[in-house]
């Protein structure tokens, strides 16, 4: 592909040769600034809205509009807001290993020699989960990994261990577990896709040139691959933050996540509460991206990834 | 099609000695069987939920006695079909409206002044918790616009979260177009319209797909939004979420509910993937 | 203090947002109407619609459609009563639900603020008002604090825990009173504990046995204020570092699972999660406890829609309301659940016309002794205390220690 319309793409230039020959046809002057009024107006507007309720307090079911810093203050001093610190450090620990398990995998998947029967099984396989109910699924592992459950019956059947494993439910770890599963294929179906893509012919070039696998996989398909893999990241991040039942079933009470603490303060109608809390996740979260570009500048792979994006 | 810079980088090839470790032949295999496990862990819970839909007493896990009682009473009690019908009905229309607008926005998109600062906004969803924004939109059309909430409050709500994985799917496709292709049809004297049918369509058509099949998923199975914003209407997860809390217990209804789900789509997808990929191969 | 966001106002404002709905929001209208697709049926004359917790449930209403001639269209909902609150009054339920059966408490908000309808004592349909007794009827799950009579008594019990005398070394055929302390201190149970992670459900207990204990007295149980809730929750988080609770649960299935699966030996469940319990491990495994503290008592109120005193169907609505007091209901309740309710006897005297066998009729007359021997100790709860935002805020410490 060639630098000049490389540079074109991003150049004033290209941009009018671009909308000049379809303006006509598909109007798309107007769809981006047309569709930002509506994205304002259910997701921005909505946002703001929240926040603001976070300055009110409720009094025995009702909302006081009364303008305070009284629901923020209580956030801190019940320690309530350990919660979003508490979700953010599962989330990016499963997010983290969701990559080091669902990338190789995704490898294999598309460049590992595997036949177009094998790709389509896999991937039905990876899409079907979402059709099904994750509570049903995930109510199930309690009677796998509970004290009398089936893991235990085997191994104190087996004589491996004398008295029944405690750790394996009802603790962060079988939280963890529930989310690593309920997230891979979230993982794993943007990462394929990117790498899915990545012509045979620059891979086969980097060996050709004397590339170990390692460095092919490091100069030439990870970069091409990186636009998935932030997919892949988006994708797990954002839901694990929100995860509901995997730590209402599998942490006994004792993992209360984000959604946990919000479901609670429901229960007496605490809007503000609610408010409080998402405010300041998406705070914490918007600092861990601004970190995360930083760092990604810095090796300069973020700007080549949307480069790489664009050319 | 793609090439970034990086690539000129493997002609500064390292001694390869120093890359030893990086030829052994158990790399492969421990990818694939990583992989292969968790699907296995995914699946296996299944199995077992399948097993537990022939069983007397699902809850207690053991399978024994078998009774295929729940299918009898599934098929007996008809209260799961409306809003099973309705949360078909939904997702339906997520998908292809998501599918929709994403590829008109993310063929626009590129093309925009700052499309970096555009895509993080488009992107916002993702980082805001489901019952967060559920709340936020309930709260806005609820006690600021004074809307009374049911289908339509849902669709938003799902819109919302489907968007920004349908947008990102069309996106890794519209922005590693060839440009060139347009324009030499346009050379050639094309229409616009025909350019677009002929050419981008086609190339997009996997993108297409992906963001429609991934906006009804997203919506079949969404429930954090869904309490929030239902008004009185009911989904499907919405429904299993008020049986789980009821006493009177449907939950062996919901595994038999959830197997023969199981058996419908598998054959489905894996026949849907299996004709994009022959498809793929074609073109 | 409060402004137009408040519940009072948002039901002033129903009609007004319907018009604009209508008109406004033609599209969107069109979309909540498609056929067969709205939630709950439109009300018909023979036809009543309820909506509520599924404690409250027949598993069979065609069995009152039977009875009474009234058919009915009933949704559950789940047992928070933020998620109820919200329904009621932001979905505006009442434009299509003519009845409304919760826990008590919503009545002391929902009432004065007009969404429930006063109940006509004097309603013909409503014939065995007059013989219900006043425990029941004016009773605080039914009235508000200033005695305005909101709602028909439907059920209720006194919850306390459920538990295996074999492994805590109680006779199993005894009615021995057994101390809350096996749910919080005792050695034995240790790690062996699954407690209810609500803290509208669990506070109550905790307070309950401090106060028994001596440790502590307060002024009302059902609602502590926030010195009071601390000095719970501190005890708790010490038992909770002690190793005390094996889980805190969240859910019927899993009181049932955890039982079933012995994964616990004591928990603080339903009285018919013991019942499924023994389902599979055989009758009197498991047993539901006589406690010397006292019980969490509860009972289910029926309220009626405001807006159904313009419905035609406010004939059919009453006569649901009287089968909720008479024995029919009754006795299917106390046999399915093990749930009391107004007019017991009525309940022994259907089940013996209908020829049901000397053991379940038996079964009956026990439920009346149990309930009235529980009954007498404390303490009455409520979904809606007017501390609810402290003690939830205190109960979020317990979870997060």
């Amino acid at each position: 592909m060639s630098a000049a319309l490389k540079a074109e793409a991003g150049s004033p230039a290209g941009t009018t040769r671009w909308t000049g020959g379809l303006a006509a046809m598909s109007g798309r002057n107007w769809v981006v600034p047309g569709f930002l009024v509506i994205w304002t107006l259910i997701v921005i507007v909505p946002l703001v809205v929240l926040f603001s309720y976070s300055f009110f307090e409720t009094k025995h079911f009702q909302t006081v509009y009364d303008p305070s810093f009284d629901t923020w203050i209580s956030l801190f001093q019940s320690g309530r807001f350990e919660v979003t610190l508490r979700s953010l450090r599962i989330a990016l620990t499963v997010t983290a290993i969701e990559l080091l398990i669902g990338y190789p995998f995704a490898l294999w998947l598309a460049k590992g020699g595997t036949t177009k029967t094998t790709k389509a099984v896999v991937l039905a396989l990876l899409t079907i989960p979402f059709f099904l109910d994750l509570s049903s699924r995930t109510i199930i592992w309690r009677a796998i990994l509970g004290q009398n459950g089936l893991v235990n019956s085997i191994l104190t059947g087996t004589n491996l261990i004398d008295a029944p494993i405690e750790w394996m439910l009802y603790t962060e770890v079988s939280v963890h577990f529930g989310m690593i599963i309920a997230f891979f294929p979230t993982m794993v179906l943007p990462v394929y896709l990117a790498i899915n893509v990545i012509d045979e012919a620059l891979i086969e070039a980097s060996e050709d040139l004397g590339a170990t696998p390692f460095q092919t996989l490091k100069n030439v398909i990870f970069p091409l691959s990186l636009p998935g893999v932030l997919a892949g990241i988006v994708f797990t991040l954002g839901p694990a933050l929100a995860a509901w039942v995997e730590p209402s079933m599998l942490g006994g009470g004792f993992v209360n996540l984000l959604s946990n603490s919000i479901e609670s303060a429901y229960t007496a109608l605490k809007y503000p509460v609610v408010a409080a809390l998402s405010t300041f996740i998406i705070l914490l979260l918007a600092v861990l991206l601004i970190i995360m570009l930083l760092i990604a500048r810095r090796f300069g792979d973020l700007s080549s990834t949307f480069r790489v994006l664009k050319s | 099609m793609a090439i970034s810079e990086h690539t000129h980088l493997t002609s500064t090839t390292t001694p390869q000695d120093r890359g030893e470790w990086s030829y052994w032949s158990g790399w492969k295999p421990l990818g694939k069987w990583g992989g292969l496990l968790m699907l296995f862990c995914i699946y296996f819970p299944l199995a077992w939920l399948a097993l537990m839909s022939i069983s007397e007493r699902p809850l207690s896990g053991i399978p024994l006695p078998f009774s295929l009682q729940h299918y009898r009473a599934l098929f007996a009690d008809t209260k799961w079909v409306e809003p099973f019908g309705a949360s078909i009905l939904i997702a339906l229309l997520v998908g292809i409206v998501s599918a929709t607008v994403a590829t008109l926005v993310g063929r626009a998109l590129p093309r925009t002044r700052n499309p970096g600062g555009l895509l993080l906004l488009f992107l916002l969803p993702l980082f805001v918790p489901g019952m967060s924004l559920g709340a936020a939109l309930f709260i806005f059309a609820r006690s600021v616009l004074e809307l009374k909430l049911g289908f339509w409050s849902i669709f938003i709500g799902h819109f919302v979260w489907a968007f920004p994985f349908s947008l990102l799917i069309i996106l890794v496709l519209t922005t590693r177009f060839d440009n060139r292709l347009i324009e030499a049809a346009s050379d050639l004297g094309a229409s616009s319209w025909r350019s677009f049918w002929d050419i981008e369509f086609p190339l997009l058509m996997p993108g297409i797909i992906g963001a429609g099949l991934f906006g009804f998923l997203l919506s079949f199975n969404e429930v954090l939004r869904t309490i929030f914003l239902r008004g009185t209407e009911k989904t499907m997860p919405v429904w299993n979420w008020i049986m789980a809390a009821s006493q009177q217990s449907q939950v062996p209804i919901i595994f038999a509910l959830a197997t023969i789900v199981l058996l419908v789509t598998l054959p489905l997808l894996a026949g849907m993937f299996w004709l994009v990929f022959a498809r793929l191969d074609k073109s | 203090m409060k402004d137009k966001f408040s519940t009072t106002s948002q039901l002033e404002l129903t009609r007004r947002t319907m018009l604009r709905a209508a008109g406004g929001l033609a599209g969107a209208a069109a979309l909540t109407s498609l056929p067969g697709m709205s939630g709950v049926a439109q009300a018909a004359t023979a036809t009543v619609n309820g909506y509520g917790v599924t404690t409250a449930q027949l598993k069979d209403w065609s069995v009152m459609t039977d009875s009474i001639g009234v058919e009915m269209d009933f949704a559950g909902t789940n047992n928070s009563v933020g998620v109820f609150l919200r329904d009621v009054v932001a979905s505006q339920l009442g434009d299509e639900v003519d009845i409304f059966i919760f826990e008590s408490g919503t009545e002391d908000i929902l009432g004065p603020q007009g969404v429930y309808l006063p109940i006509d004592e004097s309603h013909p349909e409503l014939s065995l008002w007059e013989r219900t007794s006043d425990d029941w009827k004016r009773s605080a799950v039914v009235q508000d604090p200033d005695g305005n009579q909101w709602g028909v008594p439907v059920i209720g019990n006194a919850d306390s825990f459920g538990y295996f005398p074999d492994k805590l070394g109680v006779d199993a055929d005894s009615d021995e009173e057994i101390s809350w302390s096996v749910m919080f201190e005792d050695d034995n149970t240790r790690g062996r504990v699954a407690y209810d992670q609500t803290w509208t459900y669990s506070l109550g207990p905790a307070a309950l046995y401090l106060q028994g204990k001596g440790d502590a007295t307060f002024g009302d149980i059902a609602n502590l204020t926030r010195d009071e809730a601390k000095m719970v929750v501190d005890f708790l988080i010490e038992r909770k570092k002690a190793g005390q609770f094996r889980t805190l649960h969240s859910a019927f299935e899993e009181q049932v699972q955890l039982l079933a699966n012995k994964e616990v030996d004591v928990i603080n469940c339903w009285e018919p999660a013991v019942r499924e319990a023994n389902l599979k491990l055989g009758d009197g495994a498991t047993k539901y406890a006589y406690t010397k503290e006292g019980y969490f008592k509860w009972g289910h109120g029926a309220y009626i829609a405001s807006q159904a005193k313009d419905r035609d169907n406010l004939d059919q609505i009453y006569k649901v309301l009287n089968y909720f007091l008479g024995g029919e209901y009754r006795a299917l309740q106390a046999r399915d659940r093990g749930y009391a309710g107004p007019n017991m006897d009525l309940g022994v005297a259907y089940a013996e016309e209908q020829g049901w066998s000397e053991e379940e009729i038996a079964a009956l007359k026990a439920t009346e002794a149990k309930v009235n021997r529980k009954f007498a100790k404390p303490y009455v709860s409520t979904t809606t205390p007017s501390n609810a935002d402290v003690m939830e805020e205190e109960w979020q410490r317990f979870l997060n220690a």
